[in-house]
C-alpha cells in the first residue's frame, strides 16, 4: 500500500480508501481456495488460540472468522497475504470478550453451568483492558505449555526461542546452532506437536477438543 | 494502514501457517476440522439471509398501505355478510376462503381490503 506524505496531500482527495482493501467476496473466495496444507495449518493455528481464557472451539473461531469476513466486518488489506489476514482475525476472535460470551452463552444451553468453573477464566482487574488482558492470559498460558513439554529438549526450546523472537531462515539456524535440514526437521516436529498440545490442554480443562 | 507489532504468539501462528510440508494421513483430520467450519458458516449465513429475508417481507406487510376505498368496500362486505346477506356471504368465502369471517371485524377488514387492492392492481 502506499503512503503518502505531505507533499503529495493534494492527490488524498483522489484515492478511494475502498480500494485499500479487497472485496469480501474476494476474501471469501480466497478463503474457500486455501490448499489442504493450508486448512491443515489454519486449524493448528486456530488449536492454538482456542479456549486460551476464551470458550470458543477451534472450529467456532474459524467459522465465525468466515462470517465476518463474508459480512464485510473484517477487511482484507490489499497486499497482505490472506493467512496473515486470517491470524489477525483469529487471534482477536479469540481474546474478544464479546465473541467468548456469546459463545458462553451458546454452551450453556447445551451444557450443565458448571461445565466451566469461575476460577479458570482469567481474573481481570477493573482497571486493564480485557482485552488486552485476556491476549496475555493466552500467550503466557499456551507459551507455558509448550516450554513445559519440550522441557527436556534444549534444541527445541532454543527454536521455539528463536521463532517467538521472529527469527527464521539462517538467522533461526545460527541460533539453535543447527543446519537448514535439522531445522526443517525441528519445524516439523514442532508444527505437528503444537496443535496435540493445544488439544491436550482443552480436554484436559474441560473442553472439546 | 499500520499492523501492530508481532508478539510471540504471532510469531508461532505465522510459522504454523507457512508450514509448506506435504501433507500425511495423520493431517487430514485437521484439513477436514476447518473444511467443516467452512461449511457450517455458509450455512449458518444462509439461515441468517432466510432469517432477514422472512423479516423484510413481514416488514413490508406491516407498512402495506390500504386504500380507504378498498377498506370501506371491505368493510361493507363484511357488514352485510354478518347481518345475514347470503350474497355477501358466498362471495367472502369464495373470494377470499372460509376462514375470513373467523377473525375479528377489524383484521378480516384489514385482509379483505389488502386482497381487494391487490386484485385492482392486477385489473
Amino acid at each position: 500500500m502506499r503512503m503518502l506524505d505531505s507533499s503529495e496531500d493534494h492527490l488524498s482527495d483522489t484515492i478511494d480508501p475502498e480500494d485499500e482493501y479487497h472485496e469480501p467476496h474476494e476474501a471469501i473466495a480466497a478463503f474457500e481456495a486455501l490448499s489442504d496444507e493450508e486448512l491443515r495449518n489454519v486449524q493448528r493455528a486456530a488449536k492454538v488460540l482456542a479456549g486460551r481464557g476464551n470458550l470458543a472451539s477451534p472450529n467456532e473461531l474459524i467459522n465465525e472468522a468466515y462470517i465476518r469476513i463474508s459480512d464485510g466486518k473484517r477487511r482484507w488489506a490489499r497486499g497482505q497475504s490472506f493467512t496473515s489476514f486470517l491470524r489477525g482475525i483469529l487471534k482477536s476472535l479469540a481474546s474478544d470478550k464479546m465473541f467468548a460470551t456469546d459463545v458462553k452463552k451458546g454452551r450453556s444451553l447445551a451444557l450443565p453451568l458448571f461445565a466451566v468453573a469461575d476460577e479458570k477464566m482469567p481474573n481481570i482487574p477493573d482497571n486493564q483492558d480485557p482485552d488486552s488482558v485476556s491476549v496475555k492470559v493466552l500467550q503466557e498460558e499456551f507459551i507455558g505449555a509448550l516450554e513445559k513439554h519440550f522441557q527436556n529438549d534444549d534444541e527445541m526450546q532454543l527454536f521455539m526461542m528463536g521463532v517467538m523472537d521472529g527469527l527464521r531462515g539462517r538467522e533461526l539456524e545460527e541460533a539453535v546452532g543447527v543446519d537448514t535440514k535439522r531445522l526443517e526437521a525441528l519445524r516439523t516436529r514442532f508444527n505437528r506437536q503444537v496443535g496435540k498440545i493445544a488439544a491436550d490442554i482443552r480436554v484436559r480443562e474441560g473442553l472439546s477438543a | 494502514m499500520t499492523h501492530p507489532p508481532k508478539d510471540p504468539i504471532d510469531h508461532i501462528l505465522d510459522l504454523i501457517l507457512s508450514d509448506d510440508s506435504p501433507m500425511t494421513p495423520e493431517d487430514e483430520g485437521d484439513a477436514a476440522e476447518t473444511r467443516k467450519a467452512i461449511e457450517d458458516a455458509k450455512s449458518r449465513l444462509g439461515r441468517e439471509r432466510l432469517a432477514r429475508a422472512r423479516a423484510g417481507v413481514m416488514a413490508d406487510r406491516g407498512n402495506y398501505n390500504i386504500t380507504d376505498l378498498a377498506k370501506e368496500r371491505a368493510r361493507k362486505l363484511v357488514e352485510r355478510a354478518r347481518a345475514g346477506d347470503e350474497q355477501a356471504k358466498v362471495t367472502l368465502a369464495a373470494r377470499f376462503g372460509e376462514g375470513a369471517m373467523n377473525q375479528d371485524m377489524e383484521a378480516a377488514i384489514e385482509d379483505i381490503a389488502e386482497l381487494l387492492d391487490d386484485e385492482d392492481d392486477a385489473d
